[in-house]
């Protein structure tokens, strides 16, 4: 009867112990998933932030060569040498792989491209140069006139910005516009590639291809949607959708981080389990010795 | 007797129970802190490749004024139309620079120029820009291209610099010298930077000594070439100062960052909802045992 007794205990004190152990790792990994997603969406935002600030960085670097009295000249055909400029070095310099100066006209003084990886003389894609007509740039210019974003020509994806051409001391009406256009490649988030365990790429997939792929989608601060996927418990990817000026999706943009919450839960839940088994341990412990004490004194 | 017993045997249930809330919440407390650091390392790179970004672009920017005929010619020839023409107040603000200086080979200055293009003031050349970038001092920091690129510091406060040899537009025959641009780290860069997400920078004057003290005390981490010290804070924010280095590797400033985390927080409020679960089950499971045992105990008095 002591026997079915101490039986009894034992079924008891397992049902306890996998309470214990089922509610401490289930707790706790239901909090490990909702911090992984707080951390990947600031890592998101910071990404998010970065790649605005390297367009933003675009657009200044193409502003120093619109706001130029040699630039507004030149486009109304009173400086020819400044073609001289246009040099394979100046690609080199400013690291983009296409200038174009565009009338406000229409017509195109100059349009010249340099492939920094091949470091060869190129010539501009005339899907671009019909992308760019001053009807376009007017259409899809910001408050200070300036279009900025990204364009896809055939199988590549460019980043541009446009800005309108004045004098030096802006008090001209503009005459045009320059543009400046790059490849996005690796050479385009070089920089963001040197941010430990995470990798930027292009990703050519279509936006329904990518939701389709993407488990979940985070929503950032700004309103935009990264699509999530989980590569394994060390990696996971946040997939952006680029668009062109016109606000059309034309490629995705990939960042791989790694997993930093989920890729330690292993040693987590291992210490979890572990101070439930020692939890246990010390509860049979401490019933046999109560119960075997409580036999003595009622046989007693 | 047999009350006595049920007590404590419900007494050693709660302990029991109570221990393993106390060991979850302390686990919990140590997860907050080791997935704290980790974010904090991740921002780190993102901040680090932000700094550079920067840092590049500005020389990007110089190289695109010194590689250029019309600069190679000012350096022999200085005339007024080189000035009026490229370098008035516009040039300033457009690069986002507040000085610019065009040294020759032999250490002296061509034209040099300082900018304040927010209070839109000329202002004084720092001594320390020509003092610290000698020629010599140039050659022996460069990179192979032969441009330098970091951060100086100057009684106004500390500096990030490109300097970039001047050549002829297609790069050929020899430098006449070299093209500075120089900006104000508190005012421009470090604001420029606000735009990432959750960060916000500002210029400290602390000393190394005071950071080195600082981190004996604190959290030092160090992301590539990157160092932060992170003094602990309750607040839901936090605050590190970003050591940052000068071209010649010494450290010269620390940019106070202040991470606007929720994180913490977010932690703080689900453990308090694993402690809830976790208390129900240590008051629960003790009555169920105590339930159960008076039936037992009943049955083998009976028997």
């Amino acid at each position: 009867m002591k026997r079915r007794i101490y039986v009894k205990y034992l079924i008891l004190l397992v049902i306890i112990a996998a309470i214990l152990a089922f509610s401490s790792t289930f707790l706790l990994k239901q909090m490990l998933v909702s911090l992984e997603r707080v951390v990947l969406k600031q890592q998101l935002e910071m990404f998010d932030s970065l790649l605005l600030t390297k367009q933003q960085d675009f657009v200044n670097k193409t502003k120093d060569w619109a706001i130029w009295d040699d630039m507004y000249y030149y486009l109304q055909g009173k400086n020819p040498s400044f073609v001289n400029n246009f040099h394979e070095n100046t690609f080199i310099n400013v690291g983009v792989n296409y200038i174009i100066c565009l009338s406000k006209d229409g017509r195109i003084l100059t349009a010249s491209g340099y492939d920094l990886l091949s470091k060869q003389t190129i010539s501009v894609p005339n899907d671009l140069i019909k992308k760019l007509s001053p009807k376009v740039l007017e259409t899809f210019a910001d408050s200070s006139g300036v279009v900025s974003g990204y364009v896809k020509i055939a199988d590549k994806v460019l980043a541009i910005a446009a800005v309108p051409v004045n004098t030096n001391n802006k008090r001209a009406i503009s005459n045009g516009w320059v543009v400046f256009a790059a490849d996005i490649d690796e050479n385009y988030f070089k920089v963001l590639n040197q941010i430990k365990n995470t990798h930027t790429s292009l990703d050519s997939r279509d936006f329904f291809d990518l939701a389709k792929d993407a488990g979940i989608s985070v929503k950032l601060d700004d309103g935009t949607d990264v699509a999530i996927k989980y590569n394994s418990d060390s990696s996971v990817s946040g997939l952006f959708l680029l668009k062109d000026i016109s606000k059309n999706p034309i490629s995705g943009l990939r960042i791989d981080l790694p997993r930093s919450v989920m890729q330690n839960q292993n040693q987590y839940m291992i210490y979890a389990l572990g101070i439930t088994l020692i939890v246990v341990i010390l509860l049979i412990s401490g019933f046999y010795f109560v119960v075997g004490n409580l036999f003595k004194y009622i046989e007693e | 007797m047999k009350r006595t017993f049920l007590i404590w045997m419900a007494l050693v249930v709660f302990f029991m129970m109570t221990a393993t809330t106390a060991s979850v919440v302390m686990i919990m407390n140590y997860y907050a802190y080791n997935l704290e650091m980790v974010a904090l390392k991740q921002e780190m790179g993102y901040i680090s490749a932000a700094i550079d970004e920067k840092q590049k672009e500005l020389l990007v920017r110089a190289q695109d004024w010194s590689i250029w005929d019309e600069s190679y010619n000012f350096m022999s020839k200085p005339t007024g139309e080189y000035i009026n023409s490229n370098l008035d107040t516009n040039m300033f603000r457009t690069n986002k620079i507040n000085f610019i200086v065009f040294l020759k080979n032999d250490g002296q200055i061509t034209f040099s120029r300082g900018y304040d293009y927010v209070a839109g003031k000329d202002i004084a050349i720092p001594s320390e820009l020509a003092s610290m970038l000698t020629p010599r001092a140039i050659k022996a920091y460069a990179s192979s291209a032969g441009t330098l690129n970091g951060i100086i510091k100057a009684a106004g406060g500390s500096m990030i610099i490109a300097v970039s040899p001047i050549a002829r537009t297609n790069g050929a025959s020899d430098s006449p010298g070299w093209l500075i641009f120089a900006s104000y780290i508190s005012g421009n860069f470090l604001g420029s930077l606000d735009s990432l997400k959750y960060v916000k920078m500002e210029a400290t004057d602390i000393s190394f000594t005071q950071l080195a003290q600082s981190a004996s005390k604190d959290i030092s981490l160090k992301v590539g070439a990157s160092e932060l010290i992170v003094p602990p804070s309750d607040r839901g924010l936090v605050e590190g100062y970003l050591l940052i280095r000068d071209i010649f590797n010494n450290p010269v400033m620390g940019a106070k960052m202040i991470f606007e985390k929720n994180l913490r927080e977010y932690i703080n409020v689900m453990r308090d909802r694993v402690v809830v679960v976790l208390v129900i089950v240590t008051i629960v499971l003790p009555l169920c045992v105590l339930l159960y045992m008076n039936k037992v105990l009943s049955w083998y008095i009976g028997h």
